[in-house]
């Protein structure tokens, strides 16, 4: 029997109050266990998606499930599932790294955090670094830091928001190495990213959207087995527009 | 219920009131103290008794009221408006958190740090006056809605604005005049007739006399209905945020 989807997207649409469609009839399945990438030109509705099913955004019309379960009438369930690190660097200036993080665990409703805290913080290397605010750390690490927020309540699901924009080529490899090790531990991880070779280093499957439509969803293994290159692959299709279903 | 939710915002806001205590503690109470000082001490010489009180026991709940209301309205609302400038209102959107949840743990913490300013206040008046609390049940609920009341209504104005100059209007333009208007240096009754009736019109006025009636007994209008103006202003702005919430104006896009 085909295991059930973590998530599923159906019919889904997004019009925001402007009149901007960003979202146009998507049906999307996302898979245990992968790393799953979401690609497409600025603007294209990735965010928006990623937004609706961690509750940032309401949908317009269509259904979004989080194992199962409806993601705006079962939310408490739902946002406990999800971890999401946002394309925009957002730490509070007013707390320290180990507060924040401390914070971010206690709106999940996790209780005796210091531990965990101080685990998460090892990971992403910033133990050193919790009594520091964040307006005192780099770019690289003011990133580390959301993804230990995200992390912090041990979510199934994580959504990295363009993880690696504007991070050197050292700390890329480490998130990219991170990113394994979470997938390893069974977590789902959906990524969104500009860099097409990163999608090609950590993807299981690779959904393309432009103008708000699912114009691709292809495994990597199979976009990549004929020597094809995912840069072309993805040239091809934002341009095309040929909508397809998950 | 996300009781470890809630009790975790609230202390956060608390925290942050707590880590500027010059702007959020200090500033009131060297501010009070000024009044005190030009109004009470000074011009109150020449102004003589006002209900039986001297005029610095008749301007103090007036005092503390102002600063009550303006601790409650501006701190929820700038609170809220950083969370937006820094996106960290976002953090705590994706959370199991309800819609009440979150209006509670941001109004929690306004209640409580605007009553602590207030009590810090008062303690700074009895350097001025004798202790004197003539109906302290009435004093103490009447605070706490007033402090509910202004705590609500710096959260939709915090939703509401889009950056700190529309929020500085509504201190700057409504709650000062309005206190000014609503009897904080004066009794209504030294008014003239017409002026009188405007005043009725001020609901700020229903506010500094209940304060003025849990202190010392005496008031501008029945202590009651400023009671009950105010358990049905608290109640309404309850259910409008509330509402806003539920549909995430201006913050689930």
């Amino acid at each position: 029997m085909r295991e059930q989807p973590v998530i599923k997207i159906k019919n889904l649409n997004k019009v925001y109050a402007n009149g901007f469609q960003a979202l146009r009839n998507v049906n999307l399945e996302i898979r245990r266990g992968e790393i799953f990438s979401l690609l497409g030109p600025n603007g294209a509705g990735k965010t928006t998606l990623i937004n609706i099913i961690a509750g940032l955004s309401k949908k317009t019309s269509g259904e979004a499930l989080v194992l199962g379960k409806n993601v705006e009438k079962d939310y408490r369930f739902t946002r406990s599932k999800i971890g999401l690190v946002q394309q925009e660097i957002n730490n509070d200036f007013f707390f320290n790294i180990r507060e924040i993080v401390k914070i971010q665990g206690g709106y999940f409703g996790v209780n005796n955090l210091d531990a965990r805290v101080e685990d998460i913080l090892k990971k992403v290397s910033l133990w050193d670094k919790r009594n520091q605010t964040g307006r005192t750390l780099s770019g690289g690490m003011k990133r580390r830091v959301m993804i230990a927020k995200a992390l912090v309540h041990d979510p199934e699901i994580i959504f990295l928001d363009e993880p690696t924009a504007g991070v050197d080529v050292e700390l890329r490899a480490n998130l990219w190495n991170l990113v394994k090790s979470l997938r390893d531990q069974g977590k789902t991880i959906i990524l969104t990213t500009h860099y097409l070779e990163e999608a090609e280093e950590l993807s299981d499957r690779v959904a393309i959207i432009n103008h708000g439509q699912i114009v691709l969803v292809e495994s990597k293994k199979d976009l990549i087995k004929h020597g094809n290159k995912l840069h072309d692959i993805y040239l091809e299709v934002v341009q095309e527009k040929v909508v397809v279903e998950a | 219920m996300n009781t470890i939710g809630l009790v975790t915002l609230t202390k956060k806001e608390l925290m942050r009131f707590l880590r500027v205590p010059f702007q959020t503690v200090g500033s009131p109470i060297v501010t009070t103290l000024l009044y005190f000082a030009v109004f009470g001490l000074s011009v109150g010489r020449f102004v003589g008794e006002i209900d039986g009180l001297s005029y610095i026991q008749f301007i103090m709940p007036g005092l503390i009221m102002m600063n009550l209301l303006n601790t409650a309205f501006t701190g929820i609302s700038s609170g809220i408006m950083l969370s937006k400038l820094m996106n960290t209102l976002s953090d705590i959107l994706v959370t199991p958190l309800s819609h009440l949840e979150i209006i509670l743990g941001f109004t929690l913490s306004s209640v409580i740090r605007s009553i602590f300013t207030a009590i810090l206040i008062y303690i700074t008046a009895l350097f001025f006056l004798p202790f004197e609390m003539a109906h302290p049940l009435y004093l103490i609920s009447f605070t706490i809605l007033v402090a509910f009341a202004f705590s609500l209504f710096g959260l939709i104005v915090g939703i509401w604005a889009e950056n700190f100059e529309q929020i500085t209007i509504i201190p700057t333009f409504l709650l000062m005049p309005l206190s000014f208007l609503g009897g904080v240096f004066y009794s209504i009754k030294m008014l003239p007739p017409l002026f009188q009736q405007i005043s009725h019109f001020n609901p700020l006025l229903y506010m500094i006399s209940g304060m003025r009636y849990g202190f010392y007994g005496v008031s501008d209008v029945n202590p009651w209905a400023a009671l009950g103006f105010l358990a049905l202003l608290t109640a309404a702005l309850t259910i409008f945020t509330v509402y806003l919430f539920s549909i995430g104006y201006k913050i689930r896009t």
